[in-house]
């Protein structure tokens, strides 16, 4: 870790642990005033609440309104001093109680007040109880004040000690730390320092081999590890500077270029061997000779304004002529002058290159490029040649001719600049060829005669070293024939994509019905390959055996006429139905020279056509079967059908309905009833409805269903009617309901059979002198029952009501429900009434026992009136038993319910 | 309302139970026998229990449960069990009989967790609509002495109503059937009769007429007795108000499944009650109250002596456990 990390890591940690020591402390300091605040309130408000204790005691004993007043005022004091928000400690029940009981003092008081004082006995107690609750509340606030005292009492004592430990730890973690800094100054600064002043000092002295080599990863470290590399390099650089002054001799007198150096008075101070094999001097002669001298009079002439060119300060680049040894030799001479500090030129660096085989080259290749211009001048191509650059370093004649400007204007332009806004389609080519690709496209110009399409070619220009230095451009004229070849692919197009899309066979045919063309349906009904359609004729190409039904039509159609037929064939054992067109074609001369034939199948149509016919016979087959009324009508109630039952049934024309509204044919008397159904059919509504009609001396109880036809959309396209005819259904239902002696709900015997069983009870008693008892019983508050838990737990009680009676008689007795919840039971072979007497009881203990109803526990009772027959006793009939019954039922009732009464 | 007088036996069989228990306990390690009353004021001994507190004691504790206070301190005064919990008032009412009745410390305080709840088809919105209608209530219960107050405090005199007293189980029912008009009960039985009347039940305001203070209860002799296995229930208490506190959350569902009630029934109830272990000075001036009540209503003869609230209190056990929750000055 660097030093400066580390003393600043420590300074942080420093400040960090005054900073949170001082905070805890600060907080456990207005820890403690806070819980001072609270203790002091606390004791304030037990002091108010023995005050308040006394005087309600005081009132108590007086009963003067100055004790009353001086009861609220302290009360309001007490209520005060515990409004305040800032003294829970950490949600103290005791002082939430406190509030509490508080707040419900005024209540009692009040009540207290409001006593009359006089020596009721009520009034009397009422005081002592509120007096004493009263007491009890204060007693219980003195409590709680005490309560809350102590818990601000113990959250003083947490704060205390939480100020203890944050002073003791603050100062024990500022010891460790500075102790630990002073260990670190001491390891990390003070002794690294020591060894990197005895290096010094040593390398001062000339010791180039002394080293710190430390290893600490600290800025010391760093120090003394350059310090270290400092010595090392300062050693090395001495070595590499006598090599170097060795190594420059050898490479200049190895160059080939004429490399020399001269002083102000233009004596030669260094030259090269190089001097020696051009020019045939004597190098080691050179030194201190006058470039006059050396050069000869005719060359310096030429020389002079250059060496006074850069001895004035300019840097001199230039080619010359030398005459050496009866031959030229071109140079390409470089001066370059020496500047001292002060800016003044001390000296000349020169360098010459032999240049002149280059220049021989130079002039064959101008040469051989006079001969290529002339050749592309008379090609009838646009030709070109781009740099890298995109500039256009060559172009022939014919571009100036094309596009009307002279050639030589467009060198050195951009092709950017020259192609204008067509440039951004040919930068993707032009990117291109410039990687080195060849590219060849056709493309579209303007020239000053319009629109020209033009075939270009990009040639990648590659250098000997297989760099791109730029790229041929090649570009011919292929207007015309691009004209034609547009023309004619746009038509065969959009003909064959018309006649492909097209869901029927089309065909063209000459006047020998040789095929010209031939669709894609064509192709895949008659399973002939797309290469062969033109060496079919309509005979050969119609392989479905249909050729024989187009023969009339053919011979109409070659005369002009434009003609169709339907036509029926088997195919794959199963009958299509196509439909022809013929068309004539007429020549230019007007003569018909072929024909058109188009073929549709129909078959689905012709399918679906004959499936509805067949289906509508049989729908009408069925319908005028059924002993079912059946009609359609459609939103305005007009009859579109019906079927023959309306004949059998009502005498009416099916045939004649239709076309006709419901109204007109049942007349207003009848219709008026039905049309709220029928406009709540058309609604979208199903609608059902029980009716009577008689005709043809039959009168029949029908039902009737009224079914919307609805459309996908949501509409209501008309209404079916179905009426059935359930007279007979209706008579059973009276004649069972009239014969029925059991109750539905509970199953027992009912009015009915109950009447005839008494009436033979009574007879056999007669006959054995017998007594026989009659009990008439209900459900004690039935009604509420029902009206309170409902009907259905209305009938739950019932059942359960007839299922007890059961128990508690023999199997000879009878049960019956005569109706809602009135019961009867019939006793016979009795003695005497005591007998009676003792099954009532049974039912009226049993009936108390709770019933479960769904888990929950229901008490129900009953009442029972007895009516008994005494053994030969004169005779009495039924409704008499009853009533006396009736009456016993009553009586039991009065006496409170839940219990019987003999007659 | 004989009718509604149930059998008796779900009474006799925890008292069975109990007496097997002890019968075997005797020849055995005896274990401590404890009678809980049914509802949200025995939460502390509900938590002790279920997070097992009593046994990491090392305690052998049997448990009954008991409909009401009442039947639980029956039990004590019987000798069935060793500790009962039951209100200030049934101690009251007790201990004109049994003087050696001692309050270890109250489990929970309410004002709120009796109730009056009427049905609005008998025409009963206001205090003052109670005049002549039935109330039903528990006789000798917390329930009695909170109904007499209440119609003190709202001026009603006791013999303008009809009073009818029953068990605690079938004062709901009978208030379904419209037998009565208002009923006088405790939590969570107050919630249940409430949830069957649906919209007919109203709850009259309660003017903080009394504070109930529920307590576990024993006898001198076995205070002496069993000394330290007291303590340790104590303690096991003492860790479930600790726990109640921290996670109210959690001692509301665990109320909600022994009481089988819903969530938020649970949390209100909770609400209501302040469960610490205390012995307050409020305490001594309730059960005085009390005690006069108790000779006014006839649970005792009227000549007897005012037992002394102050001997029917033994703070030293919980000052042992909890210094700071004793304020009786004893």
């Amino acid at each position: 870790m660097k030093l400066r990390s580390l003393l600043f890591s420590a300074s942080l940690v420093s400040v960090a642990v005054g900073l949170a020591a001082t905070m805890v402390a600060l907080s456990a300091v207005r820890e403690e005033n806070r819980t001072n605040a609270v203790r002091t309130q606390a004791q304030e408000a037990s002091h108010e609440i023995t005050g308040l204790l006394v005087l309600t005691q005081e009132y108590a004993r007086h009963t003067e309104s100055r004790a009353a007043e001086q009861w609220h005022q302290r009360h309001t004091t007490i209520a005060k001093l515990l409004g305040n928000d800032e003294l829970i400690l950490d949600e103290d029940p005791a002082l939430a109680e406190l509030r509490n009981v508080n707040q419900s003092l005024p209540e009692l008081f009040l009540a207290l007040e409001k006593i009359p004082q006089d020596t009721r006995p009520f009034n009397l107690r009422r005081k002592e109880v509120l007096l004493d609750q009263l007491l009890t509340s204060n007693q219980a606030m003195s409590d709680y004040a005490y309560q809350w005292f102590q818990s601000a009492t113990l959250a003083r004592r947490a704060a205390d000690d939480k100020f203890q430990l944050a002073a003791m730890g603050t100062l024990v973690t500022m010891l460790l730390i500075l102790l630990s800094l002073m260990l670190l100054v001491h390891r990390r600064v003070l002794r690294p320092l020591r060894r990197l002043d005895e290096a010094t000092a040593a390398v001062n002295l000339g010791d180039m081999s002394m080293r710190v080599a430390s290893q600490a990863d600290d800025e010391l470290g760093d120090l003394s590890r350059r310090f270290d590399n400092m010595t090392q390099t300062l050693e090395l650089n001495r070595q590499q500077l006598q090599a170097s002054a060795k190594r420059l001799r050898l490479i200049t007198d190895n160059m080939p270029s004429l490399i020399a150096y001269v002083d102000r008075d233009l004596r030669y101070q260094f030259i090269n061997a190089y001097f020696q094999k051009l020019l045939g001097v004597d190098t080691g002669n050179l030194v201190g000779q006058r470039v006059s001298d050396v050069m000869g009079a005719a060359n310096y002439a030429s020389l002079q304004p250059h060496l006074e060119a850069a001895l004035a300060g300019e840097h001199q680049h230039f080619e010359r002529v030398n005459r050496v040894r009866g031959k030229t030799v071109w140079l390409l001479t470089d001066y370059l002058p020496d500047f001292n500090e002060a800016g003044e030129v001390i000296g000349i660096f020169a360098t010459a290159k032999d240049i002149t085989e280059l220049k021989e080259i130079q002039r064959a290749h101008a040469q051989g490029e006079e001969r290529l211009r002339t050749i592309t001048d008379n090609l009838p191509a646009l030709i070109a040649h781009i740099d890298t650059r995109e500039r256009y370093t060559f172009v022939n004649a014919h571009i100036g001719r094309i596009f009307g400007v002279d050639p030589r204007s467009l060198l050195g332009r951009t092709m950017r600049e020259v192609r204008a806004a067509l440039y951004e389609d040919l930068a993707p080519h032009i990117a291109a060829v410039l990687r080195g690709e060849p590219q060849s496209f056709e493309g579209i110009g303007m020239a000053p005669d319009g629109e020209h399409h033009y075939q270009s070619n990009y040639i990648p220009d590659i250098g000997p070293r297989g760099e791109v230095r730029g790229f041929y451009a090649m570009i011919f004229d292929i207007t015309d024939r691009k004209r034609v070849e547009l023309l004619q692919a746009v038509s065969e197009k959009r003909l064959r994509a018309i006649t492909n899309n097209i869901p029927a066979m089309v065909g063209h045919f000459d006047a020998q019905e040789r095929c010209l063309f031939a669709n894609d349906m064509v192709l895949k009904l008659q399973g002939i390959d797309a290469a062969d359609t033109t060496s079919h004729t309509l005979h050969s190409g119609l392989r479905d055996g249909s050729y024989e039904q187009h023969v009339p039509y053919l011979r109409r159609v070659l005369q002009g006429e434009v003609c169709g037929f339907e036509g029926h064939i088997q195919r794959n054992g199963r009958d299509v139905y196509f439909q022809a067109h013929l068309v004539p074609d007429w020549g230019s001369k007007g003569e018909v020279q072929g024909f058109y034939l188009m073929s549709f199948d129909v078959t689905k149509v012709r399918r679906a056509e004959q499936e509805r016919k067949r289906s509508e016979l049989r729908l009408r087959q069925i319908t005028d079967n059924l002993p079912v009324l059946i009609s359609y009508m459609d939103q305005q109630g007009v009859v579109q059908f019906a079927n023959e039952t309306f004949r059998t049934w009502l005498e009416a024309d099916p045939q004649a309905m239709v076309g006709k509204t419901i109204r007109d044919i049942v007349g207003a008397d009848l219709y008026e009833p039905r049309r709220p159904y029928l406009e709540r059919a058309l609604r979208g509504h199903r609608v059902e409805f029980e009716s009577e009609v008689t005709a043809l001396g039959v009168t029949r109880n029908l039902t009737t269903s009224y079914i919307p036809d609805v459309a996908s959309d949501g509409n209501v396209l008309g209404v079916y009617t179905l009426s059935s005819d359930i007279s007979t259904l209706k008579t059973y239902e009276r004649q069972l309901q009239a014969l029925a002696r059991f109750d539905t709900l509970t199953g027992l015997p009912n009015r009915l059979q109950f009447n005839e069983k008494m009436a033979e009870a009574l007879e056999r008693a007669e006959r054995s002198k017998d007594g026989v008892a009659l009990m008439f019983l209900d459900v004690d508050r039935f009604k509420s029952i029902n009206d309170t838990l409902g009907h259905a737990t209305g009938d739950a009680v019932l059942l359960e009501f007839a299922k007890r009676l059961q128990a508690c008689v023999r199997n000879i007795d009878l049960v019956a429900r005569l109706a809602g919840d009135e019961f009867v039971v019939i006793l016979e072979g009795l003695h005497s009434s005591a007998e009676a007497a003792a099954v009532a009881r049974k039912i009226v203990a049993a009936t108390a026992v709770p019933m479960d109803l769904n888990g929950r526990p229901l008490m129900v009772t009953t009442s029972v009136g007895v009516a008994f027959q005494e053994p030969a006793a004169p005779a009495i009939t039924v409704p008499k038993l009853l009533a006396r019954a009736d009456e016993a039922l009553y009586d039991a009732k009065a006496a409170g319910r839940n219990t019987f009464h003999m007659a | 309302m004989t009718q509604f007088i149930l059998s008796r036996f779900h009474t006799l069989r925890p008292l069975l139970a109990l007496a097997a228990a002890w019968a075997f306990g005797c020849a055995a390690a005896a274990p401590l026998n404890l009678a809980v009353s049914s509802g949200p004021v025995s939460l502390l001994v509900y938590v002790a229990e279920s997070n097992g507190y009593f046994k990491a004691e090392d305690l052998t504790l049997n448990m009954v449960e008991c409909s009401s206070g009442r039947n639980c301190l029956k039990l004590l005064t019987d000798g069935v069990v060793d500790l009962a919990t039951a209100a200030d008032v049934v101690v009251a009412i007790n201990a004109f009989a049994r003087p050696d009745l001692a309050i270890l410390s109250t489990l929970s305080a309410s004002s709120h967790q009796i109730k009056l709840i009427a049905r609005r088809s008998a025409a009963i919105i206001t205090p003052e609509q109670v005049r002549g209608k039935r109330l039903a209530t528990v006789r000798g219960t917390s329930a009695q002495y909170f109904l007499d107050s209440w119609l003190l405090f709202h001026g009603i005199e006791s013999r303008t109503v009809s009073h009818i007293y029953l068990p605690p189980d079938e004062l709901g029912p009978v208030l379904q059937l419209k037998d009565v008009d208002a009923i006088a009960i405790w939590e969570p039985l107050a919630s249940q009769a409430m949830k069957m009347l649906g919209d007919d039940a109203l709850e009259l305001p309660n003017p903080r007429i009394y504070t109930q203070h529920f307590n576990l209860v024993s006898t001198r002799d076995i205070a002496v007795a069993r000394r330290a296995e007291l303590l340790k229930v104590l303690r096991a208490l003492a860790r479930a108000q600790q726990f109640i506190r921290e996670r109210p959350d959690a001692a509301a569902q665990l109320l909600a499944r022994r009481l089988l009630l819903d969530a938020a029934t649970a949390q209100a109830q909770m609400k209501e009650q302040d469960y610490r272990l205390r012995l307050d000075q409020s305490l001594v001036s309730t059960l005085s109250s009390q005690l006069r009540w108790a000779v006014r209503e006839g649970h005792a003869k009227p000549e007897s002596e005012l037992p002394n609230p102050l001997r029917l209190i033994e703070p030293a056990l919980l000052r042992e456990v909890a210094p700071g929750a004793v304020e009786v000055i004893k």
